[in-house]
């Protein structure tokens, strides 16, 4: 044997003694899908970027009890698993990401900077929801969290005659809440209402809000 | 991506898994490593299948794509560690020729440079020619050749060409205090 069949041969005997467990083709496929989320979400953020004005944020947060179901007409949101300091990009420059403590929501400032704030899950009550938005005249970033035992499937937004479907984010396993997230392309100033529903249609809960407060 | 499409991938990956975690095995001289490189490479030729699923050598393409995202982890890593089975100590008595030949043999693969370590895992792990090795690493042929020269003169300083044909002088003894870290070039 020469030498290089000798090396040939080394490195498959060396290689043959590792042990190969099974195929991790759920993990891969699911990290697959997540790169691919995070390459549209840069093209979209690309795309914001090169229109967005900068913009004054106008932020409110407010904790509300139930009120009437409003109708919702858009199709059910995906519910989409992230780990504890994934960015999720939510439009207009805007980003959040989730821990254990809640949902930080980051916005950039004026300066190029960005200044993160924290909604915490401790505040929000159980079967309830808090929200947020942040935005200027040319449109509104919702995000916000719902507590509660069961995992909503749809979080929709009824602004006036209007009706969108929020994104919903959450974290593996059974934290007890999800975060939401929406963005509208107009300025916040209708009455809004937001419904939080169940994987059987049911009403989990409900803020709403008038006016610009 | 389509059900029909997530199921050949899936089958692809289930009957390439064992080799791609082998020739990453190689590459990186740690099996934990080796398995995030393969998984790394898969979920990337996931993202891109439908390009992958329309190559002539879908093996081959996602064999390229694990290279690229063993050098592009290379690159951005400042500090490594070095793992080594070796210790400072004697080897113990009970361990067997193949075992310390293998072992040897990770040992100073690891401690070439990148591209030496490639070129020469792709040469004669693989078994392809250097205008493969050179199409998959994105350089020349004759870069390629000069890269398995200087890999092999690498084996051979460290002993294991020689102790790999039978020859009584042991590859030499080196200590986690005495080696490069791995992966930085000498």
């Amino acid at each position: 044997m020469n030498q290089d069949e000798s090396l040939a041969a080394a490195l498959h005997e060396a290689a043959a003694g590792v042990p190969v467990g099974t195929a991790p083709t759920a993990a891969v496929m699911r990290q697959g899908k997540m790169i691919r989320r995070r390459h549209k979400a840069m093209r979209s953020a690309v795309v914001a970027a090169a229109v967005l004005v900068p913009a004054v944020g106008v932020a409110f947060s407010a904790t509300f009890d139930s009120s009437p179901t409003p109708p919702v007409s858009a199709a059910s949101a995906a519910v989409k698993v992230v780990d504890p300091g994934e960015r999720v990009m939510l439009g207009r420059g805007k980003t959040m990401w989730l821990s254990g403590q809640g949902m930080f929501l980051v916005t950039p400032n004026a300066s190029g900077s960005t200044k993160e704030r924290l909604m915490e899950v401790a505040e929000v009550p159980g079967g309830k929801i808090s929200a947020t938005a942040v935005g200027d005249d040319a449109g509104t970033v919702w995000a916000g969290i719902y507590r509660g035992p069961e995992k909503p499937t749809r979080v929709a937004f009824s602004i006036g005659d209007r009706t969108m479907s929020a994104r919903i984010v959450t974290l593996p396993g059974r934290p007890g809440w999800v975060a939401f997230h929406a963005d509208d392309t107009h300025a916040r100033t209708n009455d809004i209402t937001i419904t939080v529903q169940g994987a059987d249609g049911a009403m989990l809960a409900s803020l709403a809000k008038s006016g610009k407060g | 991506m389509s059900n029909a499409s997530d199921d050949e991938f899936h089958n692809f990956m289930t009957g390439r898994w064992p080799s791609l975690v082998r020739t990453a095995y190689l590459l990186t001289g740690s099996h934990h490593d080796a398995e995030d490189l393969a998984q790394n490479a898969l979920a990337r030729a996931y993202v891109k299948w439908d390009k992958v699923r329309h190559s002539d050598d879908m093996a081959a393409y996602v064999r390229k794509i694990m290279i690229h995202v063993h050098a592009d982890g290379f690159r951005r890593r400042t500090v490594r560690e070095w793992f080594t089975s070796r210790f400072p100590e004697t080897a113990v008595a009970d361990r067997t020729a193949q075992v310390e030949h293998r072992s040897a043999l990770i040992d100073a693969l690891a401690r070439l440079p990148l591209r030496q370590r490639s070129a020469v895992v792709l040469r004669y792990f693989e078994d392809m020619t250097p205008a493969q090795i050179a199409a998959a690493l994105g350089t020349r042929e004759s870069t390629v050749r000069s890269q398995i020269t200087r890999g092999l003169a690498g084996l051979r300083d460290d002993g294991v060409l020689a102790a790999l044909a039978g020859d009584p002088q042991e590859s030499r003894t080196h200590t986690s205090d005495s080696v490069a870290l791995k992966g930085m070039h000498r």
